[in-house]
């Protein structure tokens, strides 16, 4: 896995972790709001921030491009 | 309201109707779209399959017992989308190189053996059929509760699911993208009126979660066991997001194959965990209906709290929203099972003309058949239900062992884990043995990796000029670039 795509950890290894971690998995609210439920959404807005990220770093790499090679070859 | 439900059904089957453009029609524009859809178009798709009638009644009633572990639903989808963001772009080359349509093209043209491409068109038709009917069950409550009256919600069961057929035999795949711009635009709007609406009118004094920490404190964590404890969220979000993830969902495969380039595919999982924040507005109404002391029927519970709260004209709006919310990935289940079928389960001879007839007609069986169990033996379906992701998710070896550049086992080791995975969830399904809370899924994922492994061990390498080899071999409907 290239550098840049090893943050696509992150997100798989805080949600999956949610349980176990005693200042997520508490009773006392975020923001007035269930400590669990801020947990995930924040991790789902991060996790589009991550991927924008990686897609970018990827086009850089000419990993992505927009024509597919066979398509184009083909005409 | 009657009149309103009857409008709704109406208004969605005739977007689809309308979805069908252009003149040439064939198989890959019906099953596929003829992979030409931009980011935008799968985009919708993706999120038309996953935000369903589970998310706006179920989630709001698994509420109700596990409290906060309903976030395993939006947890499981990051996991699937960071998977298919990976592998998405990877499965559409090679989708677009050797004509693929399904998991089963895949499978049987990369291993090689027609064989496992049948058995995994024929996992997926059984796994995958139970969710056309829950969204029909689904539409059915919706419509009864709204309504009040039972009969009106199966009449609109009947009533849809001929809709549904009519437009999916009409505009395949077009009409399915058509109608889920309007589905998920009607589902944010419904859920954020809803949101709005219960906030507005039930506050409770000191805040609804000062009630339910006094009330109902337990469900404001995930506990250590019981029926939604940790063992039940982990695995839950393990196994839904690694099928998820690797593609196993058949649902998952035109959403992906339709898109125009490599580069749609991935840009459409970049935004798809920002929208599923949108799940987190039937989790906090699912806290209302807890403060205010809901019981009761638990899917009920988001309805009953909007009929307290909203006035008649804003409920139909919801009631609409719902409707759509059943009818577009029903709609979606039957191309992806009628595409399984036309692909892969008929006479190989059969020229692409015949093969899209097939497939319409397949839809027909297929809505006949899921109409009378709906009807007949609801409790059928809804339990097979429990086991798709179980069942999906141990294709999820093959999937990514296909991937590789050049596939590193044989199909009979393959096919050997397979068999053990399946047996493993059905076997735990009939006894009702469980490993510790672990979902059967996961359990019969190691089992289906350590067969595999030893069966894979025991052949030793496959031979340079072995039947892996992806440009010489073609499997089913593989053989040509459409």
């Amino acid at each position: 896995m290239k550098g840049h795509r090893a943050l696509l950890l992150l997100p798989v290894i805080a949600l999956v972790s949610t349980p176990f971690l005693p200042f997520v998995n508490t009773p006392e609210p975020w923001f007035g709001l269930p400590s669990v439920v801020v947990w995930v959404c924040g991790w789902c807005v991060l996790t589009s921030a991550i991927l924008a990220f990686v897609l970018r770093r990827d086009e850089r790499a000419g990993r992505l491009p927009e024509v597919d090679a066979d398509a184009e070859a083909r005409g | 309201m009657i009149a309103t439900a009857l409008l709704g059904l109406v208004l969605i089957a005739g977007v689809g109707l309308l979805g069908r453009r252009g003149g040439g029609f064939d198989l890959s524009a019906w099953t596929v779209g003829g992979r030409r859809f931009g980011a935008v178009a799968t985009f919708f798709l993706q999120a038309g399959e996953i935000f369903t009638t589970f998310t706006f009644l179920g989630i709001s009633g698994v509420v109700l017992g596990g409290g906060v572990a309903a976030m395993y639903l939006p947890s499981y989808l990051v996991l699937g989308y960071v998977g298919m963001f990976l592998v998405g772009p990877l499965m559409w080359r090679l989708g677009k190189r050797h004509g693929y349509r399904t998991n089963s093209d895949l499978l049987a043209h990369r291993f090689g053996s027609p064989v496992l491409g049948g058995l995994t068109a024929v996992l997926a038709v059984v796994f995958f059929m139970p969710v056309i009917q829950v969204q029909l069950m689904g539409l059915g409550t919706i419509v009864s509760f709204v309504t009040g009256d039972a009969a009106t919600g199966t009449t609109s069961v009947v009533v849809a699911t001929l809709l549904v057929l009519l437009f999916v035999v009409w505009s395949g795949l077009h009409g399915v993208a058509a109608t889920s711009y309007l589905k998920d635009v009607l589902m944010v709007v419904a859920l954020v009126i809803i949101g709005v609406g219960v906030i507005a009118t039930r506050q409770p004094d000191g805040g609804v979660f000062a009630a339910v920490h006094d009330g109902a404190r337990h469900l404001l964590t995930i506990r250590p066991g019981g029926e939604y404890g940790t063992a039940w969220y982990v695995s839950s979000v393990l196994v839904s997001g690694i099928g998820f993830g690797c593609m196993t969902l058949p649902s998952s495969w035109p959403a992906v194959l339709s898109g125009k380039s490599a580069r749609a595919v991935a840009s459409n999982h970049v935004w798809l965990p920002l929208y599923t924040v949108a799940v987190a507005i039937p989790v906090l109404v699912g806290f209302y209906a807890v403060a205010g002391g809901h019981g009761g029927d638990d899917d009920s519970a988001l309805l009953s709290l909007a009929q307290e709260s909203l006035p008649p004209w804003l409920l139909a709006v919801v009631l609409i929203a719902g409707a759509a919310c059943a009818m577009v990935p029903a709609a979606g289940g039957l191309v992806v099972i009628a595409t399984l079928v036309s692909s892969n389960l008929v006479p190989e001879r059969l020229p692409q003309r015949e093969r899209l007839r097939a497939g319409r007609i397949t839809a027909g069986v297929v809505s006949v058949l899921v109409l009378a169990l709906t009807l007949g033996r609801p409790d059928l379906m809804a339990n097979l239900y429990l086991l798709t992701y179980s069942g999906v998710i141990q294709l999820a070896p093959a999937n990514l062992l296909a991937l590789r550049a050049r596939v590193p086992v044989r199909a009979s080791a393959v096919l050997a884990g397979l068999i053990a995975g399946e047996c493993v969830v059905l076997g735990s399904a009939v006894s009702g043995v469980s490993l510790f809370g672990i979902s059967s899924g996961l359990v019969g994922l190691g089992v289906n990796l350590v067969v595999l492994a030893a069966v894979a061990a025991v052949q030793g390498r496959v031979p340079e000029t072995g039947g892996a080899e992806p440009e010489r071999v073609a499997g089913r409907s593989g053989s040509t670039v459409e």
